[in-house]
């Protein structure tokens, strides 16, 4: 097991750095003038050049490159030549626009971020696994049809809709739920748990009719194509009940593809869900990046981009090796 | 013990109805042997699964009667039956790869088959698990309860799924075809242990087979089936001796032995039927050799009844006639 | 004519095993120094139980598999190490029929043209065109012509199986290897392929091979039998001596496992087997059985170590073939 962590980890660190790599170099080719942007309405070619110092981008492209790793290693002086100041590690650069840290930054928007993943996760899981597995008990049943038209309705209507739609109606028209606010990061503010869940209710609702829609599909084929297999029979010729057989030998046996599907699902909302965030003005990663790779700030979208992509693959690791507790079949290898 | 009278199962299908037993009869007493043989389509399977009622809640439609000491196994509802699954009737099946959960270890789904029906501690069953492994005659019981399905070879497996049904000692065990899937120096040492099993513990067994072989050497009973319906039953030694169904005549003939002469084979010419659109008349008339011997195209319209003499019944026109050529010893 | 058709010499099949990092850690030896000689118009059975190698065996003999090492004759001419060309004019001479009737037609050819599909890949006509050898070879193994436009789903498994062996003979090869090909079949309907390979063999000439785990069809099949046990043969002979009076232990064993239907002959030599098959890719050094020999166990301490070193070459692969073999235990 060991042996397979270090190896994973160590795939983890090259895929990083060709993450950040290919993000530092779409940059480079890139439409947008930083310097240019950062000067403002009034500038000067001067002034223009002297930004460019300061954001280091005179420098040749791998001067650049080598400089953003060494923040990730050790502290970095950032600024121009002469009035530099110190960046103490995990240095990501400063924001080519607001000049703020980075890393502070990203520290700022990602409760943001954890909070819309975790509950939506949470209500599609419930929902999808439990509407799948119902419709599975009672296949070719009206419920079952149902459900599975439902399913096919949910997954056809994109965020933007879901999103803008339940806004209208609970927000805007009946006026049950506020608008979303950028002072409830997390249940352990003022606002408490209660006022965390009505925050961002409507978005997880939003993500939730999307992603659950997938994942009754998923569980319903799955729970069929178990409850078809032979230790199925075996348990009820053993005289079990109905809750044991479906539970602890029906679902137990066909729960692996869903747990991969959700894993890799919570490791890209982590990422940064772009299109909730900005429906519903949550200030997370996914707003976050946008707003700067819309401006061409390449510290910001670097950042975010490896965070990303450090969350699918953690989680995709995290998928890999819980197979093993699971399935006792795939721990001899 | 087991009374099983006139007992038809249809299932739906895509295709229409198939008629997977029309009319089965079988009676079981006590310490007794019976094989259920059959080619496939034959019903045999799902006669020991109806036995288990394990067509209830399901699409099938059943009718007729099984009778297991003084209860109706039919009326039963899913609830009620489950006393009798594992405790009063256990079961094992053909492979037990598939058959057992691939997650559990071995000991704890041994254990659970006993908690079901015990009320014990979770500890206490695990020891009885172990007790039965090595009853079964597993190595080393106390370290390979905790193994799992995959980690043992075929016979070993067969051998705990054996332990799984009979933990809370049965009087009924069905065995589905254990053996078909293994190898025989492994099938012979099986048979040796449920004949083995069977002795000390007085139970009845069905074994369900196609191997006319295992029948004679396990069995003291013989039901033959085909197209769903019990055709033959006999005791063992009658069914080798004078087999009275052209049907069972013609599977002697087509099997090929270890021992005797080998001369060509004698195949029954056809297949299994199909069970879709059962004939009106014998089912097995179309590959009969002898239904040209009844006069008056009576195998082709009418359906013959299962007549017993003392222990002897078939299901035949031509035998209830008296129109059998004589008896051919069958070779051996 | 003395040539035999096929000599096999020492042949050899290893599937490397791979270690971490890509490094071999071993390797599985399925097939490990296996001789025969199959001479022209006979059948050479090859049986023995699952992991015994005899399946990789007809996959090397037909070049599906690449040999480990070792050589193979067919008429003298060692083809081995044939490729490209060679290879494929090999093909047109030796042909296989399967196991599974079910997958080894291609669902969605019609059958005329999964039997005509040699003579196409190969590019060969022959004289009167392909659509009338076709309708040959389908009545040659008993099936209506008018059928040749069907799909293999329409047919039963006895009748695909036919297709098979239609197809197999579609380029008159010298000699058809046939890997288990009525294992999946009824018992009746076994008896129909039997008989029809033996049929085809007495008209044609055509030599077999034939791979099968059911003693007692090989033994009206074949005409020399190899028994086969963890990848090398244990014993072989002409058929009538390997049945009559088998040497070896393993042959022994097996012989006395297979359920007898003689309900009279006495149970004479009842062995039975102990322990698991070792592990192909780590057999026992010498004689690969002598971890489960019954006679190995009776034999004094200094004849019992010869039994790891090489054993001799000849018709029966044992340094002690006149050894008592062990009573067995009362349960297996």
């Amino acid at each position: 097991m060991t042996g397979f962590l270090l190896r994973r980890l160590g795939a983890m660190l090259i895929l990083l750095l060709v993450v950040s790599f290919i993000t530092f170099t779409l940059f480079q080719f890139g439409p947008a003038d930083p310097a240019a942007a950062s000067c403002g309405q009034e500038c000067t070619p001067e002034r223009v050049e002297q930004a460019r110092i300061a954001l280091g981008l005179d420098q040749p492209f791998f001067a650049q490159y080598a400089a953003f790793l060494s923040g990730l290693i050790g502290p970095r002086m950032l600024g121009a030549p002469g009035a530099e100041q110190v960046c103490a590690w995990p240095c990501l650069g400063k924001s080519f626009q607001t000049n703020e840290n980075v890393t502070d930054m990203i520290a700022n928007a990602l409760p943001y971020t954890v909070s819309l993943t975790v509950g939506a996760v949470v209500l599609w899981t419930v929902v999808g696994v439990g509407l799948g597995l119902f419709a599975a008990l009672r296949k070719g049943k009206l419920a079952d049809r149902l459900i599975v038209g439902a399913s096919s309705f949910g997954v056809s209507l994109p965020i933007p809709v879901t999103g803008l739609v339940l806004l209208l109606v609970f927000v805007g028209t009946l006026g049950w739920l506020p608008f979303t606010t950028n002072e409830i990061r997390s249940p352990f503010g003022e606002a408490g748990v209660f006022g965390w869940i009505t925050n961002y209710l409507l978005a997880w609702v939003a993500l939730a009719v999307l992603f659950s829609a997938q994942y009754v599909r998923i569980t319903r084929n799955n729970m069929i194509e178990t409850f078809s297999e032979d230790f199925m029979r075996t348990a009820r010729a053993k005289g079990l009940g109905r809750g044991t057989i479906v539970f602890k030998h029906g679902v137990r046996a066909g729960i692996t593809p869903i747990v991969t599907m959700l894993g890799l699902d919570l490791g890209a909302m982590l990422g940064g869900a772009v299109l909730t965030e900005q429906i519903f003005s949550v200030p997370g990663l996914g707003f976050t990046a946008v707003r700067a790779a819309t401006s061409g700030d390449l510290p910001v979208t670097m950042a975010i981009t490896m965070l990303a992509a450090f969350f699918i693959i953690l989680f995709n690791v995290i998928v890999d090796v819980s197979y093993a507790f699971i399935d006792p079949r795939v721990r001899v290898n | 013990m087991l009374s099983v009278k006139d007992l038809s199962v249809r299932f739906p299908t895509d295709d229409g109805m198939v008629a997977a037993l029309n009319g089965m009869d079988l009676q079981l007493h006590r310490g007794e042997t019976v094989g259920l043989v059959g080619e496939s389509g034959s019903g045999k399977s799902v006669t020991s699964q109806a036995i288990m009622g394990l067509f209830k809640e399901s699409k099938a439609e059943i009718s007729g009667e099984i009778s297991f000491e003084g209860t109706d196994l039919l009326a039963l509802d899913e609830d009620r039956m489950r006393a009798f699954r594992g405790k009063k009737i256990g079961m094992i099946f053909q492979d037990p790869l598939s058959a057992m959960h691939p997650f559990y270890t071995v000991g704890s789904q041994i254990g659970e088959a006993y908690r079901v029906h015990n009320k014990v501690s979770r500890k206490a069953a695990k020891q009885v698990a172990i007790d039965m492994l090595g009853r079964v005659g597993i190595p080393d019981p106390k370290n390979r309860a905790n193994s799992y399905p995959h980690e043992f070879s075929g016979g070993m497996r067969q051998r705990a799924m054996i332990a799984m049904a009979l933990v809370c000692e049965p009087e009924l065990l069905i065995a589905d075809e254990p053996t078909t899937a293994l190898d025989v120096t492994v099938q012979a040492q099986i048979l040796d242990l449920i004949s083995g099993l069977q002795a000390e513990t007085n139970s009845a067994v069905i074994f369900v087979t196609h191997d006319l072989g295992v029948v004679a050497q396990l069995c003291q009973r013989v039901v033959v089936m085909y197209g769903g319906q019990c055709v033959e039953q006999a005791s063992v030694r009658q069914i080798f001796t004078s087999p009275s169904h052209p049907y069972t005549r013609g599977l002697m003939a087509s099997m090929p032995h270890l021992t005797g002469e080998d001369d060509r084979l004698t195949p029954i010419p056809g297949s299994p039927p199909a069970l879709l659109d059962l004939p009106p008349g014998c089912i097995f008339a179309d590959r009969c050799d002898v239904a040209a011997l009844v006069p008056g195209n009576r195998c082709q319209t009418e359906r013959p009844q299962l007549l017993s003499t003392s222990e002897h019944a078939a299901r035949c026109h031509a035998h209830e006639m008296g129109l059998l050529p004589a008896t051919i010893k069958a070779k051996a | 004519m003395n040539t035999p058709l096929l000599e096999v010499s020492e042949l050899r099949k290893h599937f490397p095993i791979k270690g971490a990092f890509g490094r071999t850690a071993g390797a599985v030896k399925a097939v490990d120094s296996v001789s025969f000689t199959l001479q022209r118009g006979t059948t050479l059975g090859l049986v023995g139980e699952s992991g015994c190698g005899k399946s990789t065996t007809g996959k090397v003999l037909m070049r599906l598999l690449d040999p480990t090492s070792g050589s193979i004759k067919l008429d003298g001419q060692e083809i081995s190490s044939f490729k490209g060309k060679e290879l494929n004019a090999f093909r047109r001479r030796v042909q296989m029929v399967f196991q599974n009737p079910a997958s080894s037609l291609n669902p969605r050819m019609s059958i005329g043209a999964a039997i005509a599909s040699p003579m196409v890949e190969q590019g060969i006509r022959p004289p009167g065109g392909v659509t009338a050898r076709v309708h040959d070879l389908m009545d040659r193994v008993g099936l209506r012509p008018e059928h040749a436009n069907r799909f293999p789903h329409e047919f039963s498994g006895g009748q695909r199986q036919r297709i098979g062996i239609a197809r197999a003979l579609a380029l008159d090869p010298d000699v058809v290897i046939c890997d288990e090909p009525v294992s999946a079949l009824d018992v009746s309907v076994q008896a129909q392929v039997v008989n029809l390979l033996k049929d085809i063999q007495r008209d044609t000439g055509i030599s077999y091979i034939f791979i099968a785990h059911d003693l007692a069809v090989v033994k009206h099949m074949a005409d020399e039998v190899a028994v086969m046990y963890l990848g090398k043969i244990m014993e072989q002979g002409p058929n009538k001596r390997i049945f009559a009076d088998p040497r070896h232990p393993y042959t022994r064993a097996l012989l006395s496992a297979v359920p007898s239907v003689d309900l009279d002959a006495a149970l004479t030599e009842r062995i039975r087997l102990g322990g698991d098959l070792p592990s192909p890719s780590n057999p026992p050094s010498g004689c690969v059985f002598r971890t489960r020999c019954p006679a190995h166990a009776l034999l004094p301490a200094t004849q019992q170590s010869r039994c790891a070193s090489e054993v001799p070459a000849g018709e029966v692969a044992c340094h002690f073939p006149a050894a008592p073999l062990a009573v067995p235990a009362a349960r297996g």
